[in-house]
């Protein structure tokens, strides 16, 4: 009930807005020749009743913004009021409001070109699913795959994995002993599904590689994090290194690739030096070195990532600024040009608070016009960045939503401050500084 | 003898309008002179804080207006107490009742 007639006066407010005007001026008027007949019957004269009426309803156009302020859907109405006045306004003023826009639209523009630059490169590796799975010349893509290790010792109790099923591959899997492999939880659920992995046979790639046998599973170890922090767990099959044949593909990788070592200790033991004697009375013509600790080993995987972040901050940042400024600078220039007009307003019954507004209308008008110019050149820039910049998207829409939105909020924030100090203005010193 | 006008309280002012429709329709300026009387000349509701008191209670639904004929049978616009308006009006008077005894308490404590 009490919500319907308040959406009743809403509705009035907006689109009769011209009769609600009328009955307002009619019942002011109406109410100052009532307290004037008073008077006369009082015993004043006339002009005495008059003035003594109007003195006692303390200034016609004044009561009337009072009451406007009280109605409902009264900003609506007012915004639209100043928005359209900071229209005619900087249209009065081509030069000055194109240097105006000029400014936020680079700003904008910058930003939101930047952004879609890092957050291409650097965010979204590549535009495609699976891109690790991509090879160079040949279409693999619909293929099962898989990143294949060469694992010895307590490899599985050594990392931390836990064996989920079956057994793991160990030393004692030797080149004459049946082919056999462990793999990860993510290939088993990848590629067998609600199937029994245990037992399934896998084939990496016959003849291509000169992996020839089919391999048996043996055990399910459950994901680690590996080379991708905070990714998907890649499918990972796990071969004894005795059982890769010499005379594969895998053998030669596992020569000229490094081959990685980890050591687990218990507590905090130096054992790089350790290690190095151990290994060099090992194998003295190898050389061991590049030891980190699986927290580094970590720490540097999200390196890039982090990297792309701080670029964009700081890139968004400086965008962000120059907006403020450049907002900020013109609106501060505007109160002061028109310090007189404002006064005047005052004085005819604007209240600071209309002022204020009156200012912000400016500001957001600017912000509109800036946004509408920023994004065309940020689309411009973005083509011609896409030009020779491999796998841009330049016209990613949430990233420009996203940015226009924000800048808005800046730009609103930025003018907060002259609107304040045009609200501020003393009507009498303005009117006189003329 | 006039007492001093006083300053209304926040929220008071609303009180006293309902209060001063509860006997009939009045306009702005009766209701205005209405006030006066009833608190013997303590408040004196100025247009400046009146008219926007009624428009924002009349959009809160509390009263209704019309336009009419004066005493002097010039056109002016009547404002009247709807059944919410009714409502309200306990609620303000009860809230006052305890402001006032709180408000009393509180002087005589030493």
């Amino acid at each position: 009930m009490q919500l319907f007639t308040k959406v009743r006066s809403l509705l009035r407010n907006l689109f009769s807005w011209r009769r609600v005007e009328k009955d307002l001026y009619e019942e002011v008027h109406s109410h100052l020749e009532m307290l004037t007949e008073e008077n006369l019957r009082a015993g004043m004269g006339r002009n005495e009743a008059e003035r003594a009426a109007r003195i006692e309803l303390g200034g016609i156009e004044q009561v009337k913004e009072e009451v406007r302020e009280q109605r409902i859907g009264n900003w609506i109405h007012s915004v639209l009021c100043d928005c359209r006045f900071a229209l005619r306004q900087l249209r009065k003023a081509p030069g000055f409001t194109a240097i105006a826009v000029l400014t936020l639209a680079l700003g904008i523009g910058a930003n939101a070109a930047l952004f879609a630059v890092v957050e291409s490169v650097v965010l979204r590796a590549l535009p495609y699913t699976h891109a690790d799975r991509l090879t160079k010349g040949k279409d693999l893509a619909h293929r099962p795959s898989a990143r294949v290790t060469a694992v010895s010792g307590d490899y599985a109790s050594t990392l931390g994995a836990p064996l989920l099923r079956g057994r793991m591959v160990n030393d004692d899997d030797t080149a004459s002993a049946p082919p056999v492999v462990a793999v990860n939880e993510s290939l088993a659920k990848k590629y067998f599904g609600n199937m029994d992995p245990l037992q399934q046979q896998i084939i990496l790639g016959g003849k291509e590689t000169g992996m020839e046998e089919a391999l048996t599973v043996v055990g399910v170890l459950g994901d680690q994090v590996d080379s991708k922090v905070g990714g998907i767990p890649d499918p990972m099959i796990f071969i004894p290194y005795q059982q890769v044949p010499t005379t594969s593909l895998f053998y030669q990788a596992l020569l000229t690739t490094m081959v990685n070592f980890v050591v687990k200790t218990r507590g905090d033991l130096a054992v790089v030096s350790a290690m190095r004697t151990a290994f060099h009375e090992a194998a003295p013509s190898l050389a061991l070195d590049n030891f980190k600790t699986m927290q580094q080993v970590v720490d540097e995987n999200i390196f890039s990532q982090r990297m792309g972040l701080y670029l964009t901050g700081t890139f968004a940042g400086l965008a962000v600024l120059m907006v403020v400024a450049g907002l900020y600078g013109v609106l501060a220039q505007l109160v002061s040009y028109r310090r007189h007009e404002i006064g005047i307003r005052m004085a005819l019954g604007a209240t600071r608070q209309s002022v204020a507004q009156m200012i912000l209308g400016h500001g957001a008008v600017l912000i509109a016009a800036g946004l509408g110019a920023g994004i065309l050149l940020a689309l411009a820039m973005g083509q011609l960045v896409s030009s020779f910049l491999y796998a841009l998207r330049p016209t990613d829409f949430w990233t420009y939503i996203g940015v226009a939105i924000s800048l808005l909020a800046v730009g609103l924030l930025a003018s907060v401050l002259p609107a304040r100090r045009a609200a501020s203005i003393e009507p009498m010193q303005a009117l006189r500084e003329e | 003898l006039d007492p001093e006008p006083t300053t209304l309280l926040q929220g008071t002012l609303d009180l006293l309008i309902l209060k001063s429709l509860v006997a009939g329709e009045l306009h702005g300026l009766g209701i205005s002179r209405r006030i006066k009387q009833i608190t013997s000349g303590t408040f004196v509701v100025k247009p400046g804080s009146l008219f926007p008191a009624l428009h924002r209670m009349e959009e809160e639904g509390w009263i209704s207006s019309f336009w009419g004929d004066s005493e002097n049978n010039r056109r002016a616009k009547y404002y009247r107490l709807t059944k919410p308006g009714r409502k309200q009006l306990e609620v303000e008077t009860k809230r006052w009742g305890r402001i006032s005894w709180a408000i009393g308490q509180a002087l005589e404590t030493t």
